[in-house]
């Protein structure tokens, strides 16, 4: 059904844009081939074996988290693009997208409609990336990274896409660029691993600075969530979560420096999936640094990055207040061996840093080490 | 004799000198062109603004469209050296995010100098950059480098 969606979409969109004169329609897209495996797992008290997540928006699909059999899904994607302006200021763009951490079924990351209100403003309608931190945006465009994948604990949001109006004001000052963004919209999930969500975003924000090395970032966003027939958190008691992010980057011609922050608050019967089982979680907190060299062609980089959840005991009384925790660190390469391409090998050591408490009762899920290594490319 | 030899290296020496002079001006010697009617004035932080999709007018009402040369060509490397000032693995990273993440409408590429010329004698938005050697009165010089 999806796929013939699609096939609409394309085809209305190659009709229109050639029954308009001032149309064009272009096409371009990106990917990653990527394989990889755990080097070193943990025995899980279950009988099972510590793995590692690689897309949380697909937690619960084996094809997302690499085991120690060598896997090529969880890191790989393929993305088409297909751009249609339609003269007078106005674009439809639609992205269809395939992850391998989902047996490569086609979605659309964006299908949206952006209209240049002035040459300043510009409304976009649609489904769209959910801009909550500094990667959001270009999560799965490994050719503009220098990871195979950007840090789990920050960027592996168990949303990415939100369907919503969004506005994007650039403008300048000096030497200095901006950007301001505010969005609005509603995220569904039938099949998230929790059940039934929605998440309605009462308000996004964003701002960039920028010059020609620096740039700073700053994130807000509030928005209701429920779980169709949870008994805590349903549509008549939808809970309140805040994301908050700080980020900024140095890039210089020869090295850069990247950090980000986040934070996110919940109602207290805010149920969050917390594999290998669902909690309700009050404060989380995640950051990561991360540098790098380049050397001609060459750009070797290390990152430290971690996440801590707070749990509330509203559904388990003996969690309240214990912290479920991992740091990692990643250690990796990027050859930029041809213009549209770059291969990547990626080394990664996650360590549970979880409560005492936690890790007897589930073990040190969130400890693994991983070698993937694949390439990444543009067309 | 002496005298000679001394006007012999004056002639070499003026030589060298008038040779470096010469290759000094062919290197500087990229023009950024616009249509004849466009009276901007712009320096090279609003062409670098123009061609990142940060500035979309020349003034207010007056639309900017750039016209990049393709990656690899030497007018293009010189132009990112010269105007966009980072690496052109890093430029490129820029263009492929503003791309795929609907943040602008990347400048189009043509490789077909002559056409460049002639689409922005033609177009009052175009701006594009040329070797100065092909300038003529049909397009306006905002910038050399």
């Amino acid at each position: 059904m999806k796929r013939f969606f699609f096939i609409i979409v394309l085809l209305s969109l190659f009709l229109l844009s050639r029954g308009v004169h001032a149309g064009s329609v272009r096409l371009s897209g990106f990917g990653s081939i990527v394989g990889g495996q755990t080097l070193s797992d943990e025995d899980l008290p279950g009988g099972g074996k510590s793995v590692f997540q690689v897309d949380p928006t697909l937690t619960g699909f084996p094809d997302a988290a690499y085991d120690d059999t060598k896997s090529f899904r969880p890191d790989s994607n393929f993305a088409l693009q297909i751009d249609s302006d339609l003269g007078d200021d106005l674009s439809i763009t639609a992205q269809l997208t395939a992850r391998g951490g989902n047996n490569f079924e086609i979605d659309a990351e964006w299908l949206y409609a952006s209209y240049a209100l002035t040459p300043q403003f510009t409304a976009t309608f649609g489904r769209q990336r959910l801009p909550l931190y500094m990667y959001s945006n270009y999560l799965n465009l490994g050719y503009a990274y220098h990871w195979i994948r950007p840090p789990v604990e920050v960027y592996g949001e168990g949303v990415s896409t939100y369907e919503g109006l969004s506005g994007l004001y650039k403008g300048f000052v000096g030497d200095w660029d901006y950007e301001l963004m505010a969005y609005i919209g509603a995220i569904h999930n039938k099949t998230a691993v929790i059940g039934d969500i929605t998440l309605d975003l009462n308000l996004g924000l964003n701002v960039t600075f920028s010059n020609d090395w620096l740039k700073l970032r700053a994130s807000y966003n509030d928005a209701e969530a429920w779980v169709n027939g949870a008994p805590i958190m349903d549509k008549d008691n939808p809970q309140d979560i805040i994301f908050y992010s700080l980020g900024f980057s140095v890039d210089r011609m020869n090295y850069f420096v990247i950090s980000e922050i986040t934070i996110l608050e919940a109602d207290k019967y805010a149920q969050f999936s917390l594999p290998p089982s669902f909690v309700t979680i009050g404060f989380r907190e995640s950051w990561m640094v991360s540098m790098g060299m380049r050397f001609n062609t060459i750009t070797p980089h290390i990152t430290f990055s971690g996440r801590d959840t707070t749990l509330t005991g509203h559904s388990v009384p003996f969690l309240d207040d214990l912290v479920q925790g991992s740091e990692t660190v990643n250690v990796g390469l990027r050859w930029d061996f041809h213009d549209q391409a770059a291969f990547k090998v990626d080394y990664t050591s996650a360590k549970d840093k979880s409560d005492k408490t936690l890790i007897a009762l589930n073990g040190k899920t969130l400890q693994a080490d991983v070698i993937a290594f694949g390439i990444d490319f543009v067309f | 004799m002496k005298i000679l030899i001394k006007v012999k290296l004056f002639i070499t020496f003026s030589m060298l000198v008038s040779q470096l002079l010469m290759s000094a001006v062919v290197f500087a010697d990229t023009s950024v062109i616009v249509h004849p009617g466009n009276k901007a004035v712009l320096n090279s932080k609003d062409i670098q603004r123009i061609f990142l999709g940060k500035m979309k007018e020349f003034s207010p009402g007056k639309a900017a469209t750039p016209i990049d040369q393709p990656f690899g060509t030497k007018a293009r490397t010189e132009f990112i050296e010269a105007i966009i000032k980072k690496p052109e693995k890093q430029t490129r990273a820029y263009l492929a995010i503003m791309l795929f993440t609907g943040a602008g409408i990347i400048p189009r590429e043509e490789s077909d100098v002559a056409l460049i010329k002639k689409t922005v004698a033609e177009n009052q938005d175009a701006i594009a950059y040329i070797d100065s050697a092909l300038v003529d009165a049909s397009v306006r010089v905002v910038y050399t480098y």
